[in-house]
């Protein structure tokens, strides 16, 4: 344990660390902030730009624009009433009224607060519970893997939006471009069609730049620089101690929320938000004032969508799968490095995890620094036309797909997946299924296959021991879930109707 | 009908369609099976063929959706004009030849000249029309992103004409 933590600290301790972890949380807040662009988006654009830098550096990287693009979103919200993310459009309720009563920097300060101090909570779960639960999944077998990516692919429902069976169709044409390659037993060739620069399969951060960046672009210029609005003034009183102790309650109970919702695939920060915004209504002693410039409001949707930045994170290290499509973006980053998350990497690299979660810990006091110190230069940013802002974007993506593999090809392939994200875009299909079904594809295929190898060709090996069962009655509990976080966004969006009425 | 359920009839008839077109065609054609397979459930193409199932099973269910919601109220704005629609679809096209075009351009022209055309290009497209803006971004943002790879990351990045000329200043 001590010789692991002292290896941890020899790999964290370098000066280019804490300047990844503080740019990684700049560059996030700062994606956050603009309306347009999403926090997955801004991961994959920064991933081409982690291959020359050490595993542990890049994966910082990431997971520093990851927790800064969730608070980055409430920016935006309340600023502009345009959530930067999903999971802040629960801050938009009381965020933007308070915005418009001229309390703009009171609000980006609870937002703040209570952002800091989920996040810590959330890392805090991380660090105890990751470890314990990778040394459970050591004794997997490959039945157990394939009913755990099963349960996990349960993460499909939860980003397919309103309609499963386009999020199902989505999650398909994912797991269907994932079989293309050499078939991994018998070694032939899968839909290649003579193509050898396709026999590794598509390569993943084409794919993700085509699917996530680009439809956004295109839509930019289909629509004619819609979309660009200015920004209000910030106001000058910020949220006082007398604010933050009133609130603590409330941010606690929803960083507990976002922990438990974000450690179960698929759930993701916006039913937390919004499950802690409503528990928080439902506790106040004062309910009427929720949505209509409520700073506890604030509070509690920050609180829920916060949480689950850490928690996403333990099913990602400690078991392989990804908790959210940005953990899914980072899965394939470990992946370009030559890693694979899951218990085998706590028993072969643990110092790695440890100088990560080091890392993570950091990560949550830059925030607070960004989030104190630069509120007023981040909130500008927000000022950038999009008519200047979706070229920059587009010359990232061209230079990002063609540094993967130095290979033409990967442009041509994030063009086409840029033309099929976005019809579907057009189409109301979503796009987080296609990519979480590409990237669990062949670990599922993979997992199914070796255990029909070992049972012959008998499917009762997917029931044969406790761990499968386990894993069947947590996809249920998931969707139950799912199910249930849809109705509560639901039921919150008609009362916010009801009342703007 | 309600257009909401016309989407979904249009989506789901697709659906089927490419799964039709999957399963009698592209798999078929593609996926070459070996004689020797322990069984059925370990031959390469027995995943794929899983998937394409699903996924007409799902446009099976939109096709059903949208036929049971046909006559459902809908609330939303009506669809833009047909000269709307055409501009859009001008625009977007427009793009994604710039797009292809810049691809079978870099072989010649490298790709930081590409970049510098498209980045320009997409910058008037979009309506700047300040000139210093234009050209300080669509220049320097290429540049720096060559310099970027090609002497920090060690990506060789494809230089085209220029191929002597940058790789004496740039690496």
């Amino acid at each position: 344990m001590i010789e692991n933590l002292s290896e941890a600290l020899t790999l964290f301790l370098s000066f280019e660390n804490f300047a990844v972890i503080f740019l990684g949380v700049l560059i996030g807040t700062l994606i956050g902030a603009i309306p347009g662009m999403t926090t997955p988006m801004g991961v994959a654009l920064a991933l081409p730009f982690t291959f020359t830098l050490h595993p542990v550096t890049g994966v910082l990287l990431l997971l520093g624009i990851y927790k800064g693009g969730l608070y980055g979103g409430s920016i935006s919200a309340i600023l502009l009433k345009a959530p930067g993310t999903p999971a802040a459009s629960c801050t938009v309720i009381d965020g933007f009224p308070m915005a418009q009563k001229g309390e703009a920097k009171r609000a980006l300060d609870m937002a703040l607060y209570a952002s800091c101090i989920a996040d810590l909570i959330s890392n805090l779960a991380l660090i105890m519970l990751t470890g314990f639960l990778a040394s459970f999944a050591l004794s997997f077998g490959p039945p157990e893997f394939f009913t755990l990516i099963l349960f996990s692919l349960t993460i499909i429902a939860g980003v397919s939006g309103d309609s499963l069976p386009r999020g199902l169709i989505s999650a398909c044409m994912g797991l269907f471009l994932a079989t293309v390659g050499l078939d991994t037993i018998y070694g032939t060739e899968r839909l290649i069609f003579g193509n050898y620069e396709l026999m590794s399969g598509f390569n993943f951060i084409p794919v993700l730049i085509g699917l996530f960046a680009l439809p956004e672009i295109i839509d930019h210029f289909a629509r004619k620089g819609g979309g660009d609005i200015a920004v209000g003034s910030l106001g000058r009183v910020g949220a006082s101690l007398a604010d933050l102790r009133k609130c603590m309650k409330t941010i606690i109970r929803g960083s507990v929320i976002g922990v438990i919702l974000g450690a179960i695939p698929g759930i993701g920060g916006a039913p937390s938000a919004f499950l802690s915004y409503s528990e928080a209504r439902r506790n106040s002693k004062n309910p009427d004032a929720f949505g209509k410039g409520e700073i506890e409001g604030v509070a509690a949707a920050e609180a829920g969508n916060n949480g689950v930045a850490g928690a996403t994170m333990i099913p990602l290290l400690a078991l392989g799968v990804p908790g959210d499509v940005t953990t899914a973006v980072i899965l394939g980053a470990f992946m370009i490095h030559g890693l694979q998350p899951g218990p085998v990497m706590f028993v072969q690299n643990l110092p790695m995890i440890y100088a990560i979660f080091i890392g993570i810990m950091l990560s949550s006091g830059f925030l607070f620094l960004i989030g104190k110190v630069m509120i007023r230069s981040v909130s500008r940013i927000s000022d950038i036309p999009n008519r200047i802002l979706y070229p920059i974007v587009l010359i990232l993506c061209i230079f990002g797909s063609y540094a993967v593999n130095n290979a033409l090809l990967d442009i041509l392939i994030m063009i086409a997946m840029g033309a099929l994200g976005f019809l579907m875009l057009k189409m109301s299909i979503p796009a987080a299924p296609f990519l979480i079904g590409f990237i669990l594809g062949p670990l599922l295929e993979d997992s199914f296959r070796q255990s029909l190898r070992l049972s012959e060709g008998g499917y009762s090996i997917f029931f044969g021991s406790v761990i499968c069962w386990v894993f069947w009655g947590l996809a249920a509990l998931s969707i139950f879930l799912l199910i249930r976080g849809r109705l509560v966004i639901r039921d919150s969006d008609v009362q916010a109707q009801a009342e703007a009425k | 009908m309600n257009p909401a359920a016309r989407n979904d009839l249009i989506l789901g008839l697709g659906a089927l369609a490419g799964a039709a077109f999957l399963l009698f065609y592209l798999i078929p054609m593609g996926i070459v099976r070996p004689g020797n397979t322990e069984t059925r459930a370990l031959a390469p193409d027995f995943w794929p063929i899983i998937i394409v199932e699903v996924i007409a099973l799902a446009g099976f269910c939109l096709v059903a959706l949208g036929w049971l919601h046909r006559h459902k109220a809908h609330l939303e704005a009506e669809d833009a004009g047909l000269s709307t629609r055409t501009g859009v679809a001008i625009r977007v096209v427009s793009v994604f030849v710039a797009l292809l075009a810049s691809y079978f351009l870099i072989p010649v022209l490298g790709l930081v000249l590409c970049a510098i055309v498209l980045c320009a290009l997409l910058l008037w497209l979009g309506g700047e029309r300040r000139i210093h803006i234009v050209l300080g971004v669509s220049v320097l943002l290429p540049v720096l992103l060559y310099l970027f790879f090609n002497g920090f990351a060690g990506v060789p990045i494809p230089t085209g004409l220029f191929e002597g000329m940058l790789d004496g200043s740039g690496s």
